[in-house]
Parts: structure tokens; sequence; C-alpha cells
């Protein structure tokens, strides 16, 4: 599973980043690594099971005393 | 410095896309949600929302007139100034990933536990992302054109169910009645629910309008939209309570199993496969819509040339979001109707609220 996914990010890399290049769009590229290293972070972890913050959890900590008021 | 939006699209296709977005998951989903927490009377709940809803798409019309040919992340920058503006559309864009997030998974969700319940939730999830990025990839104009082939399909699947489900051996619309036996402040509370999931989703086409050929229409095809959704939407919540009567608000996706009651004449029966008809093709829509939204945002944002390179490393973010989003399916529940009509707002509501109010009152000064 894990080499599965290692495999979709090396495919993606190869598949977008030389045209990216051969056309000088730096910004582009920057901005693509970036959202694959957080693709990365949020991907890998859960494979491997490890726990990593539920952003639904923190929201529902927020919003969870307003929605009790209206209940 | 922004990129210049290279697709134009004409009213007919924005109707069909905006009616499509509203009914994706809704149609399934709604119906439950509603008769959980106001009872029978979950058909009314969604009417008033019509009205609310089309205030506030009042507002996004607005908005979309007022600035005519840019998205909400450009004009957010113009009315608050670039750092304030900036943070605006990173939160207007979270908020296109997390609803593309939840619909992904709640689509998931419903293949596995109504259809395949030993395949792994990440299939069906990858599966339908891999099909919005090949469609945001190549573009709005593409999207549309897609959507436009899929929505005869979809309108009258939606129209056999609504049509054949009269004639469902326990149909009784005397299930209805007694009207408003919950209170009517309950029945108001509810209609916040409706209100924010679909009618003030569509929030998310202030990135989609400025691609319009005909940008004054706006107004018509929202309102027309939501209405004609209101419409399915109430009669089918109606027809789930006038089947089941007070069970229906025990069922999970109480669309789906009352489609599963049709049959004609012993010989028109396993209807459900019609419901995955309507979820598999709208639900792709609504993602592709939300999913065009992030990554579009997201290069205005960085100010880039072209959307299209970060489109795929975007749809891995959204798919593993998807299932990083919930533990189980019990959770979804609370959370699409206790947090979410509150969350949502803050992006439908007090987002565009604020930006025209601002706008108002530098034009007085």
């Amino acid at each position: 599973m894990i080499l599965l996914l290692l495999l979709l990010f090396a495919g993606v890399i190869l598949m977008e980043v030389p045209g990216m290049v051969k056309n000088k769009m730096w910004r582009e590229l920057a901005v693509f690594f970036i959202f694959l290293v957080i693709g990365m972070g949020l991907s890998i972890p859960q494979v491997l099971g490890v726990k990593i913050p539920n952003p639904t959890k923190a929201i529902e900590a927020i919003f969870k005393p307003l929605s009790d008021l209206i209940k | 410095m922004q990129v210049k939006e290279e697709g134009r699209v004409n009213s007919e296709q924005i109707f069909f896309l905006v009616l499509n977005f509203l009914l994706a998951s809704a149609f399934i989903m709604i119906p439950s949600t509603v008769t959980g927490k106001a009872g029978k009377d979950g058909w009314a709940a969604i009417l008033i929302a019509t009205g609310a809803g089309s205030l506030l798409s009042m507002l996004y019309t607005a908005l979309c007139i007022r600035f005519s040919g840019r998205t909400i992340i450009q004009f957010a920058q113009e009315i608050m100034g670039k750092i304030p503006g900036k943070i605006l559309g990173i939160i207007f864009v979270w908020f296109a990933l997390h609803l593309g997030a939840l619909v992904l998974r709640n689509f998931g969700d419903f293949m596995v536990i109504s259809l395949m319940p030993s395949t792994p939730l990440i299939v069906f999830n990858a599966v339908v992302m891999l099909i919005a990025v090949m469609a945001v990839y190549r573009g709005i104009e593409v999207l549309c054109h897609f959507n436009l082939m899929l929505v005869p399909v979809i309108l009258s699947s939606m129209a056999v169910i609504i049509i054949f489900s009269f004639t469902i051996h326990d149909f009784d619309a005397a299930n209805l009645l007694p009207l408003f036996e919950s209170g009517f402040s309950r029945v108001l509370k509810t209609s916040l629910i409706p209100l924010t999931f679909p009618f003030g989703e569509s929030v998310l086409f202030l990135m989609i309008f400025p691609c319009m050929s005909v940008p004054r229409d706006t107004k018509k095809i929202m309102v027309g939209a939501i209405l004609a959704a209101a419409l399915i939407m109430a009669v089918i919540t109606a027809e789930t309570v006038a089947v089941f009567g007070s069970n229906a608000k025990n069922l999970m996706y109480s669309t789906h199993s009352m489609i599963r009651c049709i049959e004609l004449a012993q010989i028109f029966e396993r209807t459900d496969a019609i419901t995955i008809v309507i979820w598999i093709l709208s639900g792709v829509i609504k993602i592709s819509v939300c999913f065009y939204a992030f990554v579009k945002g997201c290069a205005q944002l960085f100010a880039l040339k072209d959307y299209r390179p970060i489109v795929v490393p975007s749809g891995i973010i959204m798919t593993a979001l998807s299932i990083l989003v919930y533990e189980n399916v019990i959770e979804q529940t609370e959370f699409a109707s206790k947090i979410w009509p509150l969350y949502s707002l803050v992006f439908e509501l007090l987002l565009p609220l604020m930006l025209i109010t601002f706008d108002s009152v530098k034009k007085v000064f």
C-alpha cells in the first residue's frame, strides 16, 4: 500500500514537472511541490496508521457550544 | 498578475450546473437529515429554507454583478486590501476543499454502506476523485458540457423515482398529518440545515460566475435553480414520510430505502440501481465544482499563470482529507446536522456579507 502511494507520487512528479521546467514556470513548480508535500503529509501517515490531527474535531470543539444553544 | 479566464460558458449550462450541484448529495442525504430533526414536517423546513436561500443567492449575485468578470478571490483583495483579502481568500479556498472532501466522503460512505460493504472506502473516493481531476484539468467548459450530458439522465431518473413512489404499497399521504406536530419553532430551526446544505453551498459559484458570457443572468439562474431543487427535495422528503411514517427519521438514507420499495406489477423491480446512477453522476459533478473552486482559487491566490499544474496534487490532498475527516458514519451524521449548519454559515453568509458591507461603506466615504 505504501509502495503504491510512493509510486503514485513519483508518477505525478514525472508527469507534471518536465513540462513546467521546460516552460520555466518556477512559481507553478514551487506551489506544485508545496501541495505535493501537503498531500504526502496527509496521506502517508494514514496509510502507515499514524494518527494525525483531524480538522473535524477542531471545528466541532469551536461550534459545539453555539450548536447547543439553538438545539 | 491574475489568470485570464479561458473558458466561456452560457447561461443554460450554468443553470444546469447549479441545479445539479444543489441536488447532488442533497437528493439522498437531505430527506433523512431534515426528518431526523423536524419529523414529518421536514418538507416544510425545506420550503422555508428556499426563501432564505433565495435571499442568500441574491447576496452572491449582487457581489457577482458588482464585480463582474472577477472571482471572489480577486475582489476580496480589491475590497479589503492585499493581505486581509488574501486571508479571506484562504478561508474561502479552505471551504471549497473541506466541502469537496466531505461530499467525497459522503459519496464513498454511501457506496460502502448500501452497495459494497467489503470494498475499502478509498477505492470509491479515489475513482471519483480521478474523474473530477480529469474534468477540472480540461477546464470549466468541459465540466459544463460533461454536466449537460449527464443532466437528462439524472433528472429523468429523479422524475421516475418521484412518480413511481406514489405507487408504493405503503404510500399513505395521511402519514404527513398532523402538520407542525413538533411545533413551528422546531421546523424553523431545522430549516437551517437545508439552507446551509445545499443552498448556501452555491457560494462556490462565485468562482464560476465570472466565466459566464452573460453575467446579467446570474440572478435568474440562481433563484430558478434553488426553486427547482427545493421543489424536488421537498416532494421527495414528503414522499419518504408518506411511505415510512414516523420511521422515516430513523433511516440512514431514507430516499434510497424508499426507492428500494418501488415495484410495478412485479416486473419493474430492483429500482435501487437508479439511486446509484443519480448518486454517481451528480456526485461527480458536485465534487468537480468544489474541486474547481479550490484549484482555481489557489491558482489566483498564488498568482499562477495556469491552474493545471496544481490539479493533481490538489486531488491527492482532497482524497486524503476525505478519508481523514470522519472516523465513522455516526460522526458524519452528527456533524452534518449539528455543526455544519453553523460552521458553514461563516463562509456562506458572513464572508460575502462582510465583503459587500465593506464595499458599500467604502463607496459612501
